[in-house]
């Protein structure tokens, strides 16, 4: 049943049910803020391929004017910090060249009157003669931005004025996995560290096999069922051995993780949910 | 955890569609399908702007703090008009789930030829949502040469919510 995840679902669920159902969700927001052209909505927030069917992800114009979204597949490289940094094509790996050949998708470009979805399929190329493992790309949705007239009434004669058009869009990762794949983590080195907002709690996540590892993060008491916090969506890519996990910690928080804890990688419920990994630590 | 999420989000639906009891009924047994495709979305609120700047002989710059709208001009510049950092809303993000801000450090501004670089700070670069909406702020600061063409300087940056 869970194993549906954003993928058997949408071939399974009406159609007409799936577009319905992300109205309402936008329809709860209007009251917080006023949209603007290009404002968008993405579902579902990462695709998984491992078979022959393909899948869908419904873009949704949420602004109020009709707008021109472009579709693209980006390269990313996790980084020790778990951040995913631009990847140059000409510094791409071979691996990392493939998921772009074998991953295919239609529309690339669509131009939406507001609230109007449009469901982009993606598929698989033939790739027989791909190696097992896991291929990625992040498929970037962005609003092509409307030409705006330099305005010569405002054109100041005396100093100058900056008219800067922000691209902004939603990236998901679409993993390809072929064959025989596999992967393992362990957790170590629970600390306390610190960013640029405050104190965090942070722990090293190892991983050994071919594929990434995705899901939640939960931080127990011993013996105490309901946790102290969870991180969701929180994954491990092959191209690393090791990231680091930084969960920021509240005044509240950070009164409450002191002592014995326990901290548990699941699988994401839709993937069942088992347990990946635990570790125990006490922190000072 | 997870029947907590989608009993959530079937309030939502309900409320939106105002709809008979039949028909909510109906509404129900789809909307456990959302929590499997969570939705997110993006929104800007306010583009950034810089206001006016004045130059002079002496170079300057011209910082607007992801704080605030309260641009700090240094020596050499002299800012008039008003300010405002780029405000951006991700929604609809599940809880608990942890989303990237993505912001190139740098973008260059031209105008008939002239450049300057605005450098871009984002207020955050990840979140740990919390169901809520989410905002964030882009901030810069603005390199101005010393006698810096007057004119209008555009440029683009991007800006990406990223999911894992």
């Amino acid at each position: 049943m869970f194993k549906l995840l954003g993928k058997a679902w949408w071939l399974t669920a009406p159609k007409g049910v799936a577009l319905a159902l992300l109205f309402p969700i936008s329809f709860s927001m209007a009251s917080t803020s006023a949209y603007a052209a290009g404002d968008l909505l993405i579902a579902p927030t990462r695709v998984v391929l491992d078979g022959r069917r393909g899948t869908e992800v419904i873009l949704n114009n949420i602004g109020d004017e009709e707008a021109t979204y472009r579709i693209t597949l980006e390269l990313r490289r996790m980084n020790a910090q778990g951040r995913l940094d631009d990847v140059d094509l000409e510094k791409a790996t071979d691996q990392e060249k493939s998921a772009l050949d074998v991953i295919r998708y239609a529309p690339r470009r669509v131009t939406l009157p507001p609230n109007q979805p449009q469901s982009i399929r993606i598929g698989l190329q033939p790739n027989d003669g791909l190696a097992d493992g896991e291929y990625r790309a992040h498929m970037l949705f962005r609003a092509i931005p409307k030409a705006t007239p330099v305005a010569a009434a405002g054109s100041p004669t005396e100093g100058l004025k900056i008219q800067i058009t922000p691209i902004y869009g939603i990236s998901i990762p679409v993993i390809v996995r072929k064959g025989n794949v596999y992967a393992t983590a362990a957790l170590a080195n629970v600390r306390i560290g610190k960013d640029n907002e405050g104190p965090t709690l942070e722990f090293d996540m190892n991983r050994s096999g071919n594929r990434s590892l995705f899901g939640e993060v939960h931080v127990t008491k011993p013996g105490v069922s309901e946790p102290l916090h969870v991180s969701k969506g929180i994954a491990i890519y092959p191209e690393i051995s090791q990231r680091v996990v930084s969960i920021p910690l509240s005044p509240e928080l950070a009164a409450k993780v002191r002592g014995e804890i326990v901290i548990s990688y699941y699988e994401a419920p839709e993937a069942g949910g088992g347990l990946i990994s635990q570790v125990r630590a006490v922190l000072p | 955890m997870l029947k907590k999420t989608k009993f959530a989000l079937l309030g939502v639906v309900a409320a939106a569609a105002l709809a008979s009891t039949g028909a909510q009924a109906a509404t129900q047994t789809a909307s456990a399908e959302v929590d499997i495709v969570a939705a997110v979305t993006l929104a800007q609120n306010n583009a950034l702007d810089l206001g006016i700047v004045a130059t002079s002989g002496t170079a300057g710059t011209v910082v607007l703090p992801t704080s605030s709208d309260t641009r700090v001009c240094s020596t050499g510049v002299a800012c008039l008009g008003t300010a405002l950092r780029g405000r951006f809303t991700v929604s609809g993000a599940n809880s608990g789930y942890v989303v990237a801000i993505n912001v190139p450090a740098s973008t260059t501004l031209t105008s008939a030829g002239n450049n300057m670089v605005l450098t871009l700070t984002p207020s955050m670069t990840s979140f740990n949502s919390t169901g809520a909406p989410q905002i964030f702020f882009v901030g810069g600061s603005l390199a101005v040469g010393a006698n810096q063409a007057a004119g209008t300087y555009t440029g683009s940056y991007n800006v990406s919510a990223d999911y894992q």
